[in-house]
């Protein structure tokens, strides 16, 4: 997995590549953890190039959605693949995180 | 001269005909049979004569001439002294030449015979022959009978006569002798090729694989081949063998030229092939060995095409090398038909240390890769039109989801059609080999979180292999990491390395998933359900993956045996 960085007006946007699973959410973790120390409270996901996600990178993703709350800030999902999207619906999350369709519609969620 | 047709028939019919033919001593009683029919036919000459003023106009002679020419002297003679006997207990003016003459027409026959060592002596000759033969004869009735006065008028008037029907006689039969020799000859000729192409046909037919299915305990592929060889025979050549439990190398190749040699060719071509071939060399490789070893020693200037693929039947990888053979064709389970890509080789046997190269084609469950020779893109039709590549793209496309065996005879039957009756010109071969896909997969891991994404790696393979859902093989893949992470993070308190088994089997449009473990007993059923109504403050961080695993599953089950936690899952393809 790989995740790359784009500092917006509106928001921090992670670009995450490949596979989201238990070894490499740990990285995703600190990652959050790093941007919340440095201030970031509202935050995109763009998982256009993720192509897998298990409960460990749900977990993460849970993790920051409740610390950005919070400090008053948001966590927003742009670009979920078909698969993605039915882990999100079958572990519930679609009703707690905001998703979009794509980066640029993430960015009027702010 | 209808007797002379008849009795030259009756002769051929005869065994003593074949020993002539032969050139082989005739038998005793082939001899005396001999002797008899043309002393008959001798009497029979005389009988059927003309009286000319007191003498017989006939042709006795012709009887004994022809015993002795193909008889030899003995048979000659004999059928003289008949001849001649006969017409000396008839009388007349002549009665001494002539009888004297019939014999000497054997002898002189059977000398001729000598002369030629038993050789006919052709039309021309014998008809000369017969002609002189009676020439003297007149000279001697002229010598011998007195008054020279008396004897003039009538050999005068029966002299011309006498050669001419003589020798007419002597000429048709010679003609037909002569004929049915060259017949013979011919036919000879014709058997003698006949038996080296039924021997070419032998080598060819009893070195290529003919038991099919050949691998009926391996149900991800299922092949079929023919090789219909032409009237001569034109040194094509299939094979396949296992390398190991995975890998399936498969030949198809055509000899240049025809006949013994090129099937000779052939056979050394595949048993080279067979024994070069080896797992750890990709078909280039082997192409070049048997390139090499073929090249030593070439004088016949014999080369041979040849594509040769290793399958690995886990993955459906085909990995290919050509040596300037066709290209195969991929016939997808969609229907779609399309030509492999085209590489560049040369044909094997025409220049040492080439360098072949390799490409590679996924097969899919369900795909056929169909080989063959230039038989059948080269037949013709009476028309004298090729059936070209292009043609028989459309056979192929014209069907599709047969067994292999089906397919062949589809491909065979289209190229039977066009050419609607006109010869075989050359071999046709044709194989198929359709690949059915893995229908289990069985995967190893240690327990350390780094395994589970090979294996993810190697369902994605299966799954693709055997042309599974997306959707279902990420689910899959999801549930058995959730499962594995769980029993990875948390089943081997005491660490240490320990083996995780999993086995997937596709059974109809069921994937059969069992995971078997020695860690810690748990029952990932037991687990509470996780509330997924919660609020993003409510929601607990965990507890997730086994929820997804029984929401994505269509059924899950749990065992604990012999100390291992085992897990069967079921998940229904659509």
């Amino acid at each position: 997995m790989k995740i790359k960085e784009d500092k917006k007006d509106q928001a921090m946007v992670l670009i995450i590549e490949g596979r989201l699973d238990t070894i490499t959410s740990k990285t995703l973790e600190k990652k959050f953890l790093t941007l919340m120390e440095a201030g970031e409270k509202n935050i995109v996901v763009d998982f256009t190039d993720m192509d897998y996600i298990s409960s460990a990178g749900l977990r993460v993703l849970l993790m920051a959605a409740k610390k950005t709350a919070k400090l008053g800030g948001k966590v927003v999902l742009a670009a979920l693949s078909d698969n993605v999207q039915e882990v999100f619906d079958i572990a519930g999350f679609t009703s707690i995180f905001t998703i979009t369709g794509s980066q640029e519609e993430a960015m009027r969620a702010f | 001269m209808s007797v002379v047709m008849v009795l030259a028939y009756v002769l051929t019919r005869t065994r003593a005909y074949a020993a002539i033919m032969a050139r082989k001593e005739i038998a005793l009683n082939q001899q005396i049979g001999m002797i008899l029919i043309f002393g008959i036919f001798s009497i029979y000459g005389t009988l059927s004569g003309i009286d000319v003023m007191g003498a017989i106009a006939n042709i006795r002679d012709l009887g004994p001439a022809i015993a002795g020419l193909i008889g030899g002297p003995w048979v000659g003679i004999g059928a003289g002294l008949i001849g001649g006997l006969h017409r000396y207990t008839m009388g007349g003016i002549t009665y001494i030449p002539c009888s004297i003459s019939t014999v000497i027409a054997g002898l002189a026959g059977g000398l001729i015979y000598q002369y030629r060592k038993g050789e006919f002596v052709g039309i021309t000759g014998a008809v000369v022959f017969m002609a002189l033969m009676e020439a003297f004869h007149m000279g001697l009735t002229l010598i011998i009978v007195k008054p020279f006065s008396q004897i003039l008028p009538i050999i005068q008037n029966i002299s011309l006569p006498m050669i001419l029907t003589n020798a007419a006689g002597m000429g048709i039969f010679a003609f037909i002798i002569h004929n049915l020799m060259r017949e013979r000859e011919t036919q000879r000729t014709k058997e003698l090729i006949e038996s080296e192409l039924s021997v070419a046909r032998e080598i060819q037919m009893s070195i290529v694989p003919k038991i099919f299915p050949p691998f009926p305990e391996r149900p991800e592929f299922d092949m079929f081949a023919v090789l219909e060889p032409a009237k001569e025979v034109g040194g094509d050549l299939y094979d396949f063998f296992l390398l190991d439990e995975d890998h399936l190398c498969f030949t198809v190749g055509d000899v240049s030229g025809k006949g013994v040699p090129a099937s000779l060719y052939m056979a050394v071509t595949k048993t080279l092939i067979k024994a070069k071939a080896d797992i750890m060399l990709s078909p280039a490789e082997i192409l070049f060995q048997v390139n090499n070893e073929l090249c030593a020693d070439n004088d016949s200037g014999m080369f041979v095409t040849e594509f040769l693929g290793i399958l690995t039947i886990s993955s459906g990888d085909l990995v290919f090398s050509n040596g300037g053979h066709n290209i195969p064709y991929l016939h997808r389970q969609n229907g779609e038909v399309e030509a492999l890509p085209k590489i560049p080789g040369l044909a094997l046997g025409v220049m040492e240390d080439f360098e072949y190269v390799c490409a590679g084609v996924k097969l899919r469950a369900g795909d056929s890769l169909v080989l063959y020779t230039d038989g059948v893109t080269e037949a013709m039709n009476p028309a004298g039109e090729l059936l070209r590549e292009q043609r028989l793209e459309n056979i192929l496309r014209e069907f599709g989801g047969e067994v292999a065996r089906e397919e062949v005879g589809r491909i065979l039957h289209g190229t039977r059609q066009f050419m609607n009756g006109a010869s075989q010109s050359d071999d046709i071969t044709i194989l198929v080999i359709k690949y059915l896909g893995p229908k289990q997969l069985e995967f190893r891991l240690k327990n350390k979180l780094a395994e589970i994404e090979p294996l993810a790696r190697a369902i994605e393979s299966f799954a693709a292999a055997n042309n599974l859902p997306e959707q279902a093989i990420f689910q899959v893949n999801l549930c058995l990491d959730e499962l594995l992470t769980n029993t990875i993070s948390y089943g081997f308190p005491e660490g240490g390395q320990h083996e995780i088994t999993v086995g997937i089997v596709l059974q109809g449009g069921t994937l059969v998933i069992t995971t078997h473990d020695d860690g810690l007993a748990f029952n990932p059923l037991e687990q509470a359900e996780a509330d997924v109504s919660q609020s993003i403050e409510e929601r607990p961080i965990g507890g997730l993956g086994i929820h997804l695993v029984r929401n994505m599953m269509d059924e899950i089950e749990y065992l604990r045996e012999s100390g291992q936690n085992v897990l069967v899952m079921k998940k229904l393809i659509k």
